[in-house]
């Protein structure tokens, strides 16, 4: 266990969603400082902001109004300053399509939003204890896809 | 014939001058042979006359020497002058025997003769008689007038007898004279007329030997030209000797045959042994009834040449008679093969023609109807004279009765919709300038107001006078316009529905899902944190919300795979099954495991195929067996596979294509043979959903993935004793 938080940051217009996250990490007892943006655009304002600690993982939900997951995924990706930042896709969707493209442009992992609160319990916990560096040097389309 | 006559004719001349000219010579020379003998007969007689003049004379001389030798005695009384008298006795008897012979044949002569002797016996008489008296003058007188009287008369008689002589002399030199002036003269005639006939003769057969040789020069190029005319037009000809049975054949009839001239004997038999054996029994009955008929009437045969080959030969003949009066057959034989072969080609051309001419009319007729069927025109432009033909339905489509006016350019233009006259008018320009006419479509509005759609294309076509023309066919193609446009907005509608099924996809896998996902999340928390506040009844109903809420997430999880299974946007790739079964065994190796599932894999093919789609395949397979098992025995699995041609299984494709044939096999609780078809069927289901939990998706995916690879599945079963599914699955996609 680190001294310090882990950072933490989640972009999600859904409220209960948002709820489940948060008391997921609650209860979950790790030292982690969540924030939470309502879509992709006050996401885009946080991490733009020079005040703003960025976060070691930022969770993107896909289906989000005014800017979607893509495209700040796409934003991020272009930005040097966010090359530390590791994104974790967050979407109740399971297509092929959303896999790959995410994959394509730059995502770390992709998880499927779990229907149960132990599952989801089990895969943040899993996301965030794991070995970013060694997750990413030997990242492929078949570990891409968070499994249980 | 002409030829035969005249020789005949100079023949029977020559015949009949060289018996005259015989008759003539014999003639000539018998009458100069007798000139001659009367010639050599009057020379004998003149020759006679002389000789017995002569001896006259001599008997006379003889006579005047006994006077003389006598008178000498009387004078002299020498008796020596006694001497010629005493010889001339001896002589004149012998000359008097002479004459006697020479004039035995001239009584005459003969009479004077004995008148003579018995003159000269007197006188001799008065000799002797003289000598006896001797000297008696008186006497001697009287002697002397006795004996000169009787010399006197022997002189007179002597006389009488050389003039009788002479006169015969005279007579027989007279024609002595005459005969040996005709002798020569008959001689010269004989020779002139021989030398005469001869030269006649000589001319004659000159002339017949000129005629003869001529005749020859010319009947030995007519024969050689006969060769060349047989080798040329292939014929031969023959003669048949009908009395003594002898045949003779051109050396082109055995070319003709296929053999080496006079190669075998010209006899019947050897010339019947070529005859096709189809044809013998007609040859020899068409050659019967030669004798009466005086001719071979034409006929044509095939005879077989020396090289087996099959020839046609037509052979025709004349019976003659020759000079002997012997019936002789002389014919030629042709050959005809080629001529029968052309013919044969100018029957079959002809009726072929006819056959042309037949379909030509049938299908002018059925193009008339076509026209008017297919709703289309046809035009023919002249290049040279820029004329125009319209067919009848050409008028029609433009609303106008048939062949109503000259069709030109300018009327056509007066159809065509203001806004579409430049596309004729280009058109025109194109066909003028280059020679040729894209496709047009252009709007014309009819006789009757109405608006049509035209499309005109048209191609260049040289007839066979060499004439340029432009063939064009017009078609209204309004309908079409307008079924297309149906077809457009249909395709459209189309498109549009696709789309709303994308979204609602989407919509399925995204937006129904959500709410569920949250009230499954919210579920797990109440049972986590707040079941102990619930009654028992509200715990059983929680349980059958928590059954309810997972089914429906395995509906909409089913549903999405099967909407997902789709062949727009997947790649045909080579699938190594080996490894893909290999990675169905791994994903449901918990099912396998917990169902003691035993399965048994050949060794797998590598097909083309969509990966994913095979892999779900062969999953959705593997879990039904699995899924429906008999409770009490544990699944047993054998997948088997071999290649198969398609006419050989029971599938619609009865080509020889070749096919992946898959077997999968369980020893499940099988089904009713009823349903084998009804298994595939989206959402239908055999089982209640207690016992056996199911969608009735997996197969009807199945089913997709196997159509979308052309393929077949077909299932088999019975109730307790297992499934078989078997699929087929195209080698060459």
């Amino acid at each position: 266990m680190q001294k310090e938080f882990l950072t933490i940051t989640l972009a999600d217009d859904d409220e209960d969603d948002r709820l489940f996250f948060q008391d997921a990490f609650e209860e979950l007892k790790i030292n982690t400082n969540v924030t939470t943006c309502n879509d992709g655009v006050e996401l885009m304002e946080y991490l733009s902001n020079p005040d703003t600690i960025l976060p070691n993982i930022l969770f993107l939900d896909l289906n989000m109004p005014r800017k979607n997951g893509f495209e700040c995924l796409l934003e991020i990706k272009k930005e040097s300053r966010f090359d530390n930042i590791a994104i974790a896709i967050y979407s109740t969707s399971s297509s092929e399509e959303d896999i790959e493209n995410t994959f394509v442009h730059g995502a770390n992992i992709y998880i499927k939003k779990p229907s149960d609160f132990a599952t989801l319990k089990k895969v943040l916990s899993e996301v965030v204890t794991l070995n970013w560096q060694y997750h990413t040097s030997g990242l492929n389309k078949e570990n891409f896809l968070l499994r249980l | 014939m002409i030829r035969i006559i005249n020789t005949f004719k100079s023949r029977i001349f020559l015949n009949i001058a060289f018996v005259i000219s015989l008759a003539s010579i014999f003639f000539t020379a018998s009458i100069t042979y007798k000139h001659i003998v009367e010639l050599n007969k009057s020379t004998d007689l003149v020759m006679k006359s002389y000789e017995v003049k002569l001896n006259i004379e001599n008997l006379m001389s003889e006579l005047k020497d006994a006077e003389t030798g006598f008178r000498g005695y009387l004078l002299y009384k020498d008796k020596a002058f006694l001497n010629p008298f005493n010889n001339s006795r001896e002589n004149v008897d012998k000359a008097f025997i002479r004459i006697k012979r020479l004039t035995k044949e001239n009584k005459t002569q003969q009479k004077n003769l004995r008148e003579l002797y018995r003159l000269i016996a007197i006188r001799y008489s008065y000799f002797d008689e003289y000598r006896e008296i001797k000297s008696d003058y008186k006497y001697q007188k009287y002697f002397i007038a006795n004996s000169k009287k009787a010399m006197d008369n022997v002189r007179k008689k002597t006389d009488e007898m050389s003039k009788l002589e002479d006169y015969l002399l005279e007579k027989r030199e007279k024609s002595f004279k005459d005969t040996s002036f005709y002798t020569p003269f008959y001689a010269l005639l004989i020779i002139i007329i021989t030398l005469f006939l001869i030269v006649v003769a000589y001319i004659r057969i000159n002339k017949d030997l000129i005629s003869l040789r001529s005749s020859n020069d010319r009947l030995m190029v007519i024969n050689e030209s006969q060769k060349l005319a047989e080798i040329i037009g292939k014929f031969g000809s023959w003669e048949v000797n009908l009395e003594r049975n002898s045949y003779q054949f051109s050396d082109n009839l055995y070319r003709l045959l296929g053999y080496e001239p006079q190669e075998f004997e010209p006899t019947l038999e050897e010339y019947l042994k070529t005859i096709h054996p189809d044809d013998l029994d007609f040859v020899k009955t068409k050659s019967a009834n030669i004798l009466e008929l005086k001719e071979l009437p034409g006929y044509t045969y095939r005879i077989i040449k020396k090289d087996g080959e099959i020839r046609f030969f037509h052979a025709t003949g004349i019976l003659i008679q020759n000079n002997f009066g012997e019936n002789i057959l002389v014919g030629t034989t042709q050959d005809v093969t080629d001529h029968q072969i052309y013919t044969e080609k100018i029957k079959k051309n002809n009726e072929e023609l006819i056959e042309y001419n037949k379909r030509l009319k049938i299908y002018d007729e059925s193009s008339k109807q076509a026209e008017i069927l297919g709703n289309y025109g046809s035009w023919i432009l002249n290049f040279e004279t820029l004329e125009f033909i319209y067919s009848d339905n050409k008028f029609r489509l433009l609303g106008c009765e048939p062949q109503s006016f000259n069709p030109s350019i300018e009327n056509l233009l007066e159809f065509v919709h203001p806004d579409d006259k430049h596309i004729i008018v280009n058109g025109n320009q194109s066909i003028i300038d280059k020679g040729e006419l894209p496709t047009i479509n252009y709007r014309i509005i009819r006789k009757d107001g109405e608006l049509r759609n035209f499309r005109t294309t048209a191609k260049i076509y040289t007839d066979s006078l060499g004439t340029k023309n432009m063939i064009g066919t017009t078609q209204d193609i309004t309908e079409e316009i307008l079924k297309t446009n149906d077809l457009k907005y249909k395709n459209l509608e189309l498109e549009r529905s696709n789309k709303e099924l994308i979204e609602f996809n989407y919509a399925a896998s995204h937006d129904l899902q959500e709410p569920l996902r949250k009230i499954q999340t919210f579920i797990s928390r109440i049972n986590d944190n707040e079941i102990e506040n619930l009654s028992e009844k509200g715990k059983e109903y929680m349980d059958r919300i928590v059954n309810a809420a997972s089914r429906m997430r395995i509906l909409i999880d089913d549903l999405l795979q099967y909407s997902r299974t789709n062949k727009s946007d997947a790649l045909f790739e080579t699938i190594n099954l080996n490894e893909t079964l290999s990675n169905v065994t791994q994903d449901l190796s918990e099912t396998i495991l917990e169902n003691e599932t035993t399965i048994h894999l050949p060794k797998l093919p590598t097909i083309k195929g969509i990966p994913f789609q095979i892999q779900q395949l062969f999953i959705n397979l593997i879990s039904n067996s699995i899924k429906y098992r008999k409770p009490e025995v544990n699944p047993i699995i054998s997948i088997a596979y071999e290649k198969v041609k398609a006419k050989t299984e029971n599938i619609a494709d009865d080509s020889n294509s070749l096919y992946h044939k898959f077997i999968v096999n369980d020893n499940g609780i099988g089904f009713e043979p009823e349903h084998a078809e009804k298994i595939f069927l989206l959402f239908n289901r055999l089982h209640g959903k207690t016992d056996y939990p199911g969608t009735g998706v997996g197969l009807a995916i199945c089913k997709k993935i196997i159509s979308n690879h052309n393929g077949y599945i077909q299932a088999i079963g019975k109730p307790n004793e297992g499934a078989t599914i078997i699929i087929y699955i195209p080698v060459d996609l």
